[in-house]
């Protein structure tokens, strides 16, 4: 299985102009400006943090007023979900998995372009919704946080309404996309690659996927239920009509929790290509990885109310979830434990994504920690809406998602390009971002085990050393990104010539067939099936 | 594999657009449950 032989590549040119862009159906090409979008949507998501931080660098109100601030807070979190994490993701997907499979190209093409083309027009609205609150008479803006709950979302101005339309959009963006790559997955691999063939980043998107279409329509029906509250007389989450605002916790942390899985999978099945090449080692159990991403699927799915246990449920069901969330811990540790018997032994080199992929390893699982600290509910009734909450879901996220597409972004980056990049900029880079980022998050546990609340613009006094330390940590964070992008020009527009497989380890027991092609790979690949030995 | 020792390309047009289907169904099926689960909620303007 690992040979192949590739006998044709079509050298027909890409169309000129910015009709390639925009009619596209190449999965390269939409791969291309899914990555794009997502880098500057970093910018723009990292800008509002750098806001945030600036304001919390001292106690008091200093540059934005608490509904401003709280807007930024809202919009922070979703532009970096929406707008980051899951369109770079879906960009590495699209990239890589026809790629892997020796498919010429996504299952549904035309729905591709159009899954694309919805989030610029997603990210005009969500912007539009910060906005408007500077023209008179639209309202209080957007203030309650990204997860919208109501009453106040049924009472804050047309920024919400704005809002609403944004996560349409991105749901049926998502919604789509995922569709595509299951289907991919499903029919479109080379004949002869079975499912238990495909490398982990295949299988990664394909739970990924499978989520994707059970949770977003749930989050897209509450928000809709939450339009038709706000302008139809409905009442389905208002108590004085016969309603429940507790309903729509349940709807949107049913889409919530799975969602981190979203964010995480892709980062895992990176994980999964990059520990065994620089460990020069095939993947220490394959199969049982693939059975614990399907257990975390499943798990996923099923323990959503864990981030609502103030609200009063009965000691069955809170029980209950606190099990079930004490549970996830079990695949994921033996995830971490592969890969690291992977690295076991192996000739490992040091490359920028292996540095990521530890540190993913190292820093995720703090965030595990916290994670099962959390999930008992004695401690999280203490722990509830302080900044240990967002130390913790910073842990989880930065390490367990962003890095693994910095990983991804560095792994891929010399078959994309054709050329290799900086790696002595990567590991500055590496360094620069992971210190920074702990400077930022570490001390957010103490602020938050002290009681410092999450979401207030103003702060008690005896919180400002560790946000001072906080946001200077946080500058650095945002500043270390402008390196990040300048590798990624730089690498675009020159360097080392990269050869078809630019790391030595590549492929070692793993089938994808990515490597075969030339770096960069032709415009349209694999039209011909290749043969799989 | 046909004479010339090359394998077929395999139209999957449709099992594709089978697959979609099923999967937009489930999809449209999970968006409307919620309307369905509150009975109670009733109509206040």
């Amino acid at each position: 299985m690992s040979a192949v032989t590739h006998e044709e590549h079509h050298h027909d040119e890409p169309p000129k102009g910015f009709k390639r862009w925009l009619y596209s159906t190449n999965h390269k090409d939409i791969g291309t400006m899914y990555l794009v979008f997502a880098l500057v949507m970093l910018f723009l998501g990292g800008a509002m943090a750098m806001l945030i931080r600036a304001e919390l660098y001292m106690p008091g109100l200093q540059i934005l007023d608490p509904d401003l601030y709280n807007n930024l807070v809202t919009d922070h979190a979703l532009i970096m979900v929406f707008g980051v994490v899951m369109p770079a993701a879906a960009g590495m997907a699209n990239w890589m998995i026809p790629m892997m499979i020796g498919a010429p190209d996504m299952a549904l093409p035309r729905m591709n372009n159009m899954s694309f083309w919805l989030l610029p027009a997603a990210a005009v609205l969500l912007v539009s919704s910060l906005l408007v609150q500077f023209i008179p008479g639209t309202g209080t803006p957007v203030n309650t946080g990204w997860t919208l709950y109501p009453p106040l979302s049924v009472q804050v101005g047309l920024g919400m309404d704005l809002l609403i339309f944004t996560v349409h959009l991105l749901g049926i963006s998502s919604i789509m996309a995922s569709i595509n790559i299951v289907t991919t997955i499903l029919n479109m691999r080379a004949p002869g690659m079975k499912m238990m063939d495909m490398p982990l980043f295949v299988w990664a998107w394909f739970f990924t996927g499978l989520l994707l279409v059970i949770i977003m329509p749930v989050l897209a029906g509450g928000v809709t239920m939450l339009l038709f509250d706000r302008h139809f007389g409905t009442s389905f989450f208002d108590a004085a009509g016969g309603g429940d605002p507790v309903l729509f916790q349940h709807l949107f942390w049913f889409f919530g929790h799975p969602e981190v899985y979203v964010l995480l999978l892709p980062s895992i099945g990176v994980l999964g290509l990059v520990i065994p090449t620089f460990s020069r080692k095939p993947l220490f159990g394959y199969k049982p990885l693939v059975y614990f991403m399907g257990v975390l699927f499943v798990l996923g799915l099923i323990v959503w109310a864990h981030h609502q246990y103030t609200i009063g449920m009965s000691l069955g069901a809170t029980m209950y979830f606190m099990i079930g969330t004490i549970m996830i811990s079990i695949p994921i540790g033996l995830m971490i434990f592969n890969f690291i018997f992977t690295m076991w032994r192996g000739s490992m080199t040091f490359e920028t994504p292996m540095l990521f992929a530890i540190a993913i390893i190292l820093m995720f699982s703090f965030a595990g920690v916290t994670g099962v600290m959390l999930a008992v509910v004695p401690a999280d009734l203490q722990y509830h809406d302080t900044y240990f909450v967002v130390a913790h879901f910073h842990y989880a996220l930065i390490p367990g998602a962003v890095f693994g597409l910095y990983a991804g972004v560095f792994y891929w980056l010399p078959k994309w390009t054709g050329h290799m990049y900086d790696e002595k900029l990567g590991k500055i880079f590496f360094w620069w971002t992971t210190l920074a980022f702990n400077m930022t998050f570490f001390p957010q546990h103490f602020s938050g085990l002290a009681g410092m609340p999450r979401r207030i613009v103003d702060y008690n006094i005896q919180f400002i050393e560790f946000n001072q330390i906080s946001s200077i940590g946080a500058f650095a964070f945002g500043l270390s990104h402008l390196l990040f992008l300048y590798i990624i020009i730089k690498t675009v527009k020159g360097g080392e010539k990269a050869p078809a497989k630019p790391w030595d380890g590549a492929q070692i027991g793993t089938p994808g067939l990515e490597w075969t092609l030339p770096s960069p790979p032709p415009f349209h690949s694999f039209t011909t099936p290749p043969k799989l030995k | 594999m046909n004479e010339n020792n090359e394998i077929e390309k395999k139209d999957m047009t449709k099992a594709n657009i089978w697959i979609a289907v099923a999967l937009g169904i489930i999809a449209l099926t999970v968006a409307i449950t919620p309307f369905f689960y509150l009975n109670n909620a009733v109509i206040t303007g």
